[in-house]
């Protein structure tokens, strides 16, 4: 407990580790107000939720527009019959969301009637089909779509492209800064404490995760706040993409558990990483730079070489995208079916285990050493 | 003033870590042309066209209808004589085959099908192999010199050589200053004559490390399977669309982006030494403006409308000589090889203005 | 004791070659040699901070490395981090060597109250040596090792050392120092050494 203290008071009473945290601030910074101020530019081509008058004779209209077995007829029809209940105070977006549906259907009739089945449109229109489905069939609130505003739409923007690598830098910063200050001239102060190397190193665990996981939150909860401030909280049932084989929207609050699961397996694997970089490297800038050229490196390089693609998913860097591994996109984009969420927490955890067992075997024999 | 540059030169030189990181590129380079290797096998040219070739003649055997028929034996044929003259090394003969196929190809497409624009491409890519008589590379597992080189200089150069260069800059940058106190002040010299000696040890530290690894790219990948030539084809995009070029186009506009994105990043990692005075916090803080705003814009969709305008947007001077980041990247029709040139220029020098001034507030 | 039993140690050249000698527990040891001939290498190796050819380092019977709690060494003010504070440090020392030492009682005696709770980096380098000073005492350990531990103190300060000094190996503590000065430690130590030939011998 005492070892832990100290080294958490190495990492918070230095004044140089908030750099970290004002970096991701301003970087957030800019990136909300882009957002924001897009959809302050669009807000005045917002549509207002339908009148029940209005939505019958829209919905009437798109009745024309699809095919004679499309699936959403019948849809179409419930809705005109719910809307010739509903009264104009009760505010809903059914109609709006199939209206879309059907606009975007004889969008692609046309696009293919032209261009071809092969047209790059068409894809791009099926999973706008596919959000729009996904809020009718939750009764959502109108949301455009690729919107970032508001507190939990930016914070999925946060864990997407952020999370990885800024946090993941500004902790190999925190971390390694505090490993390395116990190396002076080539010597490890730290083997003169009389305590046990795995008593030691659950410490070292210990102070890394709660290092990572305050960043971590930190930078997550930053985020939300802003997009609560100036745009509301948004819903936990906000449509995530889901890259199946077709595509699919599944909400935000079904994947949680995952993200929640993969996030810590990465940061558990990142800290055993660091933490062995600096065993072996004693300067701090060094032990930084091999950090972030391995964490953030190995886990961009697939992306560019289609060789590392293939082998990316025994890459546990890989799996440090946690929404993209959530959503299927990281098969996706590497186009690597192997990649999968559970292999992704196995093989995070396993690293990280080898890692911190590395750490401590190499704890060990310092400590005996002749 | 040549003594000092051949002190910084030293501690540069001697500096074990400094060695260690370029060391740990170069074997990352090695690496993916070891695996590049490997790979190869399942997509160069004659897997390719050896499995066009089967795919042909299976289409042939099973198609009832007799003109379908045909036309698959007449394209299997055609594979087959690919395959033969590949074997012979007769390359321009080989291209004369397959240049047949796409033009075919071509004929059977739509108008307006979205598969004219690269069968054309195609096209002009395997004319110009002809014209040059070389050996089509795998596009995904590059082995040969020049191709492989390409790959390196597109996805592996522009993060690894700007995060060696930040690392080396804030090294030497840093090195002056023992607990915040620049000890540098006790030499008898102007401190704007120290900036620039610091400048030019970094700009040729940094010019070493870039031929460094472009050559041992080149030479790791050629010496096993050949270095093919710098007219090998090379797309290009461009405001009317897509043009084939040769790899050796690149070559002036890559190495001009890149020193000035050097100086660039010299003079940024200067001023943040200048400012923070701690290797660590400049190190951090250099990456970050260096690689991370260029990424920032990449995600960040509303940004890409001013990406020309950022200097980071230019640190893949591979992608901007080609207009792959006008297309794709970000975007955005005004990025080029020219507005790179303007912007980082500018910023260039309005950065090396602040030095002076800020050395003549800290006197 | 702390034994130490056909010790050799390399760093670039041969240092300490088959040194064998006996630390007994009660004295106060003093080790006077010119500069580079290896007194920092053989506390380190002394405390298992750097590798040994061959030899070992027994501490009442057992190897250093499993002895931890019984001995004490800080090699210089450079190893402390200038974010922290003198009593944080203090603090860490007393739990990590489980001592019973008041901190408060060590921190009056060397004058450190009012300083102990500001960060390192304001400290001068005699504040500095006197809070190592403070965190050998508070560590209470059995066996004792310092380097140089006299520098940058002043003439009452260094007094107040010789007199803590003596008093410890009257509790029965053993302790090693080293200094460039003979005459500084001579009047002060039980037993004096210097290393001569890359061994360690009694003057």
């Amino acid at each position: 407990m005492s070892l832990l203290t100290f080294l958490m008071k190495k990492a918070f009473r230095n004044p140089v580790n908030i750099m970290p945290f004002l970096l991701a601030f301003i970087l957030l910074g800019n990136a909300y107000y882009q957002y924001y101020t897009v959809m302050k530019r669009d807000n005045a081509l917002a549509p207002a939720p339908y009148t029940p008058s209005y939505s019958i004779s829209i919905l009437n209209g798109d009745l024309t527009l699809l095919e004679e077995d499309d699936p959403y007829i019948p849809v179409i029809r419930e809705q005109i019959e719910k809307e010739k209940v509903r009264t104009p105070e009760e505010e809903n977006w059914q109609s709006y969301d199939l209206h879309q549906i059907a606009a975007l259907k004889q969008s692609i009739r046309r696009e293919a009637a032209v261009f071809g089945e092969e047209s790059e449109i068409i894809p791009i229109m099926r999973r706008q089909i596919a959000y729009w489905d996904y809020m009718y069939r939750n009764d959502l609130p109108y949301e455009p779509y690729a919107s970032y505003t508001n507190g939990i739409a930016f914070l999925c923007f946060v864990f997407d492209n952020i999370l990885m690598p800024a946090v993941f830098a500004g902790m190999a910063y925190i971390i390694a800064g505090v490993f390395c200050s116990f190396h002076t001239d080539r010597i490890d102060q730290t083997i003169l404490l009389p305590v046990h190397a795995g008593t030691k190193t659950v410490s070292e665990i210990s102070f890394s995760m709660i290092a990572g996981i305050l960043t971590s939150a930190t930078v997550i909860c930053f985020g939300f706040s802003m997009g609560c401030i100036f745009d509301g909280s948004g819903t936990i049932m906000r449509g995530i993409e889901v890259f199946n084989q077709d595509v699919q929207y599944v909400s935000l609050r079904s994947l949680l558990p995952q993200l929640f699961i993969i996030t810590g397996c990465g940061l558990f694997f990142c800290t055993g990483l660091i933490r062995t970089v600096c065993i072996f490297i004693s300067d701090a800038m060094t032990a930084l730079g091999t950090s972030v050229v391995l964490l953030v490196g190995l886990c961009r390089l697939p992306d560019g070489f289609a060789v590392i693609a293939d082998q990316a998913h025994w890459i546990p860097m890989t799996y440090l995208r946690p929404f993209a591994a959530v959503t299927g996109q990281l098969a996706d984009r590497l186009k690597n079916g192997s990649v999968s969420l559970d292999k992704g927490i196995i093989i995070l955890f396993a690293a990280g285990m080898a890692l911190w067992i590395v750490s401590m075997i190499s704890e060990h024999r310092r400590r005996g050493m002749k | 003033m040549i003594r000092y540059i051949t002190l910084l030169m030293k501690k540069t030189v001697y500096n074990r870590n400094n060695l260690r990181m370029l060391l740990a590129a170069v074997l990352v380079i090695f690496g993916i042309c070891l695996m590049n290797l490997e790979a190869n096998g399942t997509d160069n040219y004659r897997f390719r066209m050896e499995r066009d070739f089967r795919h042909n003649t299976t289409m042939a055997e099973h198609s009832a209808d007799p003109g379908l028929k045909d036309l698959y034996q007449g394209f299997a044929d055609r594979y087959g004589q690919i395959l033969l003259k590949l074997d012979e090394q007769d390359y321009r003969a080989m291209y004369d085959v397959q240049l047949e196929i796409l033009n075919e190809q071509m004929e059977m497409q739509g108008y307006a099908s979205p598969a004219l624009n690269t069968l054309q491409r195609d096209i002009e890519v395997i004319e110009t192999l002809q014209r040059e008589e070389l050996l089509q590379d795998s596009y995904l597992y590059p082995v040969m010199g020049v191709p492989f080189l390409v790959q390196c200089f597109e996805n592996l150069f522009p993060y690894l050589l700007t995060l060696l260069n930040c690392f080396i800059f804030t090294g030497i940058c840093t090195a002056r200053y023992k607990e915040k106190v620049n000890v540098n002040r006790i030499l008898p010299m102007n401190r704007n004559l120290d900036d620039i000696c610091t400048f030019a040890v970094c700009f040729l530290v940094s010019l070493c490390t870039f031929a460094v690894m472009s050559t041992f790219a080149y030479l790791c990948a050629g010496t096993v399977s050949g270095f093919s030539s710098f007219r090998y084809p090379y797309i290009f995009y461009g405001a009317s669309g897509t043009s084939c070029g040769t790899v050796g186009d690149t070559v002036m506009p890559v190495i001009v982006l890149y020193l000035l994105y050097t100086a660039f990043s010299f003079l940024v990692t200067g001023i943040l030494s200048k400012l923070l005075r701690r290797a660590n916090a400049v190190f951090l803080v250099s990456a970050v403006i260096l690689l991370g705003i260029g990424y920032m814009t990449q995600v960040i969709e509303p940004m890409r409308a001013y990406a020309h305008i950022l200097p980071t947007s230019y640190y893949n001077s591979m992608y901007v000589a080609s207009g792959f980041c006008r297309q794709y990247v970000y975007q955005n029709p005004n990025m080029s090889f020219l507005s790179g040139l303007k912007i980082l220029g500018l910023s260039v020098t309005v950065l090396a203005a602040v030095f002076p001034v800020m050395n003549i507030r800290e006197q | 004791m702390l034994e130490v039993r056909n010790l050799s140690i390399k760093t670039r050249h041969l240092v300490f070659d088959d040194v064998s000698y006996t630390f007994e527990k009660g004295k106060l040891y003093g080790i006077v040699a010119v500069n580079g001939s290896g007194k920092t290498t053989l506390f380190r190796g002394l405390t298992g901070l750097i590798p040994t050819i061959q030899g070992s380092v027994l501490v009442e019977g057992m190897p250093v490395s499993r002895n931890r709690r019984r001995v004490f060494y800080y090699e210089s003010f450079e190893w402390l981090d200038g974010n922290l504070s003198g009593m944080d440090y203090l603090v860490f020392v007393r739990d990590m060597w489980h001592s019973s030492v008041q901190i408060d009682e060590i921190t009056a005696l060397w004058d450190m109250d009012e300083y102990i709770r500001v960060p390192i980096r304001k400290y001068s380098l005699g504040m500095k040596q006197r809070l190592i000073i403070a965190m050998y005492l508070v560590a209470d350990a059995e066996y004792m090792i310092m380097d140089e531990i006299t520098n940058g103190l002043d003439e009452k300060n260094r007094s107040l050392l010789f007199q803590t000094l003596r008093s410890l190996c009257a509790e029965n503590k053993m302790i090693l120092i080293s200094s460039h000065y003979k005459e500084d430690i001579q009047e002060l130590c039980d037993v004096m050494l210097t290393i001569d030939s890359q061994k360690l011998r009694e003057v």
